[in-house]
């Protein structure tokens, strides 16, 4: 994760910009009915970068310097795949098929919050713990299904 | 500086190492789950037939192979091929995971289009596999 900050504002609050890389697979399996069963597995596999934008406030402390922030992030898909193997079992007898479950939206728009604290260690570098819940508007939208993705993030990492 | 660099480095690393860690999850079942693989070394007559078992479940696999049949859609249903109905390769060899396939030779049409699928057979369960097309050469 790329993350500039501009503390030009004030001196407690600051700007924040980040970039970063993710690749995420997400996963679903369902059953339905008993002598004629139907089993689903559906696989997303997104790679994504993502970009939020916020401001921080960092809370008047010596050492461990507490902050929040929030702002609105964005999220460009770089490649996205869905994969939705069904496999129907009567008497013993399993026939699979296998196809695209739906197309995944090109971008996700959604804001963020977090809360964390961060400590220097050396020099200019500060090492920090946070935690960042995002909401995004996902991944599928159409008239009868649409989707939100939640996401809840532990980063702990060193700033210079 | 130096740290700094050392610092930068380590976290592209961890970066790359995070990205690159990812893995398809498909609960498994009792029964085997084959993927019929695409078709390769088309000719007019022939063709090798491939094919996959991710997993094997269960029990052992005591037969796989490959069905076919002319491609056909009869009242707007596709007809799949099965092993009652339709043109089959049996192999009884044993297997547990991995890629099998099957050269078939003076087995088709010059240009017909086929249905394929590939199965799998333990003790309690038959497994077909997704059923994918091809047509012969002209």
């Amino acid at each position: 994760m790329f993350n500039v900050s501009s503390p030009r504002v004030n001196e407690r609050i600051s700007i924040q910009a980040s970039i970063f890389y993710l690749s995420t697979t997400y996963s679903s399996y369902t059953v339905r009915g008993t002598t004629l069963a139907t089993r689903s597995d559906v696989i997303i596999d997104i790679k994504q970068l993502k970009i939020p934008v916020g401001v921080q406030y960092e809370f008047p402390a010596k050492k461990l310097v507490p902050y929040v922030n929030f702002g609105l992030s964005s999220t460009i898909h770089l490649s996205a795949s869905t994969e939705w193997i069904k496999e129907v079992e009567y008497n013993k007898i399993v026939r699979t098929t296998e196809r695209s479950a739906f197309e995944v939206e090109s971008h996700q728009v959604g804001y963020w919050g977090g809360v964390g604290v961060k400590r220097t260690i050396y020099g200019s570098l500060q090492a920090f713990i946070e935690v960042k819940y995002e909401i995004t508007d996902g991944i599928y939208q159409d008239a009868y299904l649409n989707s939100k993705v939640n996401n809840l993030a532990f980063l702990i990492g060193i700033n210079f | 500086m130096r740290t700094n660099q050392i610092v930068l480095f380590a976290s592209l690393l961890l970066m790359l190492v995070i990205a690159s860690c990812s893995k398809d999850i498909i609960t498994p079942r009792e029964y085997p789950r084959v993927k019929t693989l695409e078709v390769s070394n088309i000719s007019k007559t022939g063709a090798t037939f491939n094919a996959e078992i991710i997993y094997q479940g269960n029990q052992k696999i005591i037969e796989h192979g490959f069905v076919w049949m002319e491609y056909k859609v009869l009242n707007e249903v596709l007809q799949s091929p099965s092993l009652e109905y339709s043109e089959k390769v049996v192999i009884t060899q044993p297997i547990t995971t991995g890629v099998f396939n099957s050269e078939i030779s003076n087995a088709f049409d010059a240009g017909t289009k086929y249905t394929i699928r590939a199965y799998a057979r333990s003790n309690e369960y038959l497994v077909y596999g997704k059923f994918i097309f091809f047509t012969s050469l002209n």
